[in-house]
């Protein structure tokens, strides 16, 4: 292991426009070892991992590799200087064959110049597999492959370039548990191998299982960083957002008025089978499972986003049976989807017209913007504590956080009983999480009855009044708050119990 | 704590109106004719017609949605107007029948795209077609002349003004109406700018964009008897290009063909551009073959801006502090 390889970036400085993104950021990847970036979103990590990258150009500050001062100029100028990314979005095309994502953009030249020399891709396609122990059809195409199969390609194409730092932006935000011990088995074997990673999250488990340094950004400067054993998750989390939270989780144990919602063997063909499950007024029902498990389907059923063919549906003790997302918000039940980009909001509209979207749709007359609905959607903006200058802003240019609060107040215009929320965290960063619980626990003591999808067994252990694990498509019993624990539902999840 | 403040720059939102008001004067200074009275009222006559067709144009594009066959569809429909003004002399029921033709065009495109999920490019190109083939079988490929009275719609005025433009301006206020008063105008944003979150908070998707085909078409029948009457005959092979121009001033407008992002305003200002290039050109001679390019150039610029400022547009960051 050569000491050559480490990198370093000193007092890195990077201004858009007049505000600073970073601010004299020093930071060393050492060889073999796994460091990893926290901070909130707009701390500048991914400013930071854009300039190693090539992306952005700094202001100031020298990059360092091996000692010696360079310049990058493009991210094909980091491939070049051993440095590559894995995004967090995978980049591929779904309809060409491994071999030749893998070697997209570098193709062996053939004999006459501009054509490829696929006998030579072939080959280099197959050494590689076989060097990591693969046994994938090089022509196969890579849409046949699981998101994190794509992933491991990835850094095997990283691995193909000569990569000395691999950097990796929320690796896990898009695949399953089991997928994450995979994948950090090949970390331990890439750090044996003297490859330095830089590693992004915002799971702060996964944080403390996968570093072994740590820097802290906060607003563009660095706040802390060192060995990984020198933090834990109280002070970490306190550095990222600059003040103690007193708890990560403010549950507040709301009093259970009458059911609401039940569900009796309700069955979709191929997704999920027989569920059954109760939620009663203020209370927080956590549905745990891994991806795929048949969570997200179920509460697209329920609320009338996709049909289900058997089974029943009693809102308040009436049978309902919501053909389509209207008829189900009517009823009452509305539910916040887990891909906000594409389900939440429509980003070229702004805050206001994103707000009263639904009430629209679901409320009599043919004029929009009537002064009660406006005065409504501005109240139940500011309850939800969104941070933006006017209400005229696009909601693209909206953080995740208070995009999810703008959706959230979506749904609050239509005083509904059941609030299905999927995922309501993701790709918000800790401070805005917080908010959002704190939201969700408001909600649940006003007397809503929710339905929290989380894959993050804490938060949903944090949150949760009683716990329902799906996998392949069937559901556990309940597990009481007091009976919650970590293992008991990961063995539900993986099916060890069921 | 660093506080961004939110940069409320949209360039396209202005760039329309500013070549507006640059061509006027440069055009005031080109040629000595231009702001005469008589001149302006001549330019807005002229871009009457092409319009009509693209306010309902806008509020499809808006929508994510195409409508290639309005120009077809004006002169269907125009046409037929005229034959049933000849045949009952009811200046009435002649434009009741242009616009309800207009509206099953537009009726039937809709259903079309919306029952089978077809792309409209391709749908309304198809209905392009079928309504200047059906206009043609009809009359036997023959032009309807002496249609008499009929002409009072596109050559009449009122107070003084040609009805061609009032009909330009009342359309032109009932899009903007719809567009930014109505829950329609909301539906059809959100559609645009993305479907499926308007579908997941309950808007009723196929319906709207029914709508909105239904009202293209309405206005195409609209635009035909306008055109008919103001060319003072039924000619079944008139309408044929009025789509581009309709296209065209709404990206102009500031329309965005991405969807999600326009407005009536806009259009009505794209289509004066366009109606004062064509006109400085005849003004001051230009080739008609060299007006045709350019008026292709200016819909590129048009698209290119439209990019460029999206893409800009997301630099701007929000940061903090500031509560609603």
């Amino acid at each position: 292991m050569s000491e050559q390889n480490w990198i370093e970036l000193r007092n890195i400085t990077k201004d858009f426009s007049g505000v600073r993104a970073l601010d004299k950021v020093s930071i060393k990847i050492l060889p073999g070892r796994v460091h990893t970036l926290v901070g909130e979103n707009g701390a500048g990590k991914s400013t930071l991992m854009k300039i190693l990258n090539g992306l952005y150009k700094p202001n100031e500050g020298t990059i360092l590799i091996g000692g010696e001062e360079t310049v990058i100029h493009s991210p094909i100028d980091a491939r070049k200087k051993g440095i590559a990314m894995i995004y967090q979005e995978l980049n591929y095309i779904s309809e060409l064959s491994l071999e030749e994502n893998i070697f997209m953009g570098r193709f062996p030249s053939g004999k006459i110049k501009g054509t490829v020399d696929w006998k030579q891709v072939r080959k280099d396609t197959l050494a590689l597999f076989a060097q990591e122990g693969l046994n994938y059809d090089p022509a196969m195409k890579i849409k046949h492959l699981s998101v994190s199969e794509i992933q491991m390609l990835e850094i095997l194409k990283a691995i193909s370039c000569d990569a000395k730092v691999i950097i990796m932006d929320e690796p896990t935000s898009s695949i399953t548990t089991r997928e994450v011990e995979t994948l950090f088995e090949h970390i331990q074997q890439l750090k044996q191998r003297g490859i330095a990673i830089v590693y992004i999250s915002h799971k702060m488990e996964e944080v403390f299982r996968i570093s072994d340094d740590i820097t802290v950004l906060r607003d563009g400067k660095v706040v802390d960083s060192g060995p990984a054993g020198q933090f834990d998750i109280h002070s970490l989390i306190a550095k990222m957002v600059g003040r103690e939270l007193k708890e990560i989780y403010p549950k507040v144990q709301a009093e259970a008025g009458k059911t609401v919602l039940e569900l009796k063997h309700l069955s979709s063909s191929g997704v999920f089978k027989d569920i059954d499950l109760t939620i009663r007024q203020g209370e927080i029902l956590g549905l745990a499972g891994l991806v795929g498990a048949g969570r997200t389907e179920l509460a697209r059923a329920v609320a009338g986003l996709d049909g289900f063919t058997s089974g029943e549906i009693y809102l308040e003790g009436e049978r309902i049976t919501p053909g389509n997302v209207r008829e189900a918000m009517q009823k009452g039940i509305v539910m916040v989807s887990e891909d906000r980009r594409e389900y939440g909001i429509i980003g070229c509209r702004d805050i206001l017209e994103n707000a009263t979207l639904a009430d629209n749709a679901v409320s009599r007359g043919l004029l929009a913007n009537r002064r009660p609905q406006v005065e409504r959607a501005k109240n139940n903006i500011r309850r939800m504590k969104v941070k933006a200058p006017s209400l005229d802003i696009l909601i693209e240019n909206l953080s995740g956080g208070n995009q999810q609060k703008v959706v959230l107040a979506k749904w609050l215009m239509l005083n509904a009983k059941v609030l299905i929320l999927d995922e309501p965290t993701r790709g918000i960063d800790v401070g805005a999480k917080y908010e959002i619980y704190k939201i969700i626990c408001e909600l649940a003591q006003q007397g809503y009855a929710i339905l929290m999808i989380s894959s993050e067994i804490p938060e949903l252990m944090g949150m949760a009044d009683r716990i329902q694990v799906m996998c392949r498509g069937r559901i556990s019993p309940e597990i009481q708050r007091d009976a919650f624990s970590q293992e008991l539902i990961m063995q539900y999840a993986v099916g060890g119990i069921l | 704590m660093k506080s961004i403040r939110h940069l409320k720059f949209n360039l396209s939102k202005y760039t329309s109106i500013l070549i507006l008001i640059g061509m006027l004067i440069v055009c005031s200074f080109a040629e000595k004719t231009f702001l005469s009275v008589a001149n302006l009222t001549n330019i807005l006559r002229q871009i009457s017609i092409v319009t009509i067709m693209a306010f309902g144009e806008t509020i499809l594009i808006i929508g994510g949605q195409l409508d290639l066959s309005v120009g077809t569809n004006a002169a269907m429909s125009g046409t037929f107007a005229c034959i049933v003004f000849i045949a009952t002399g009811s200046l009435a029921l002649a434009v009741l029948v242009a616009l309800v033709l207009g509206c099953v065009v537009g009726f039937l495109n809709g259903a079309i795209v919306t029952k089978f999920n077809a792309p409209p490019f391709i749908v309304t190109l198809a209905m392009q077609q079928v309504t200047l083939g059906a206009i043609f079988l009809y009359t036997n490929g023959q032009n309807v002349y002496k249609i008499g009275d009929f002409r009072i719609i596109g050559q009449g005025t009122f107070l003084g003004i040609p009805i061609p433009i009032l009909i330009m301006l009342f359309i032109g206020l009932i899009t903007w109406f719809l567009l930014s008063k109505c829950k329609f105008g909301r539906y059809i944003f959100a559609i645009g700018g993305n479907e499926k979150a308007a579908n997941a908070s309950g808007v009723n998707v196929k319906k709207v964009k029914l709508i909105a085909y239904c009202i293209s078409g309405t206005l195409a029948g609209l635009a035909g008897v306008v055109l008919m009457s103001r060319l003072n005959a039924g000619l079944p092979a008139s309408g044929t290009g009025y789509e581009t121009d309709a296209l065209t001033a709404t990206i102009i407008g500031g329309t965005s063909f991405t969807g999600g992002i326009g407005s009536a305003w806009g259009t009505l200002i794209g289509s004066c551009i366009i109606g004062i290039l064509n006109n400085i050109m005849n003004l001051l001679g230009v080739q008609a073959y060299l007006q045709q390019i350019l008026k292709g150039a200016l819909i590129i610029i048009a698209v290119v801006i439209d990019i460029y400022t999206k893409e800009h547009k997301k630099v701007v960051r929000v940061v903090d502090d500031v509560l609603v």
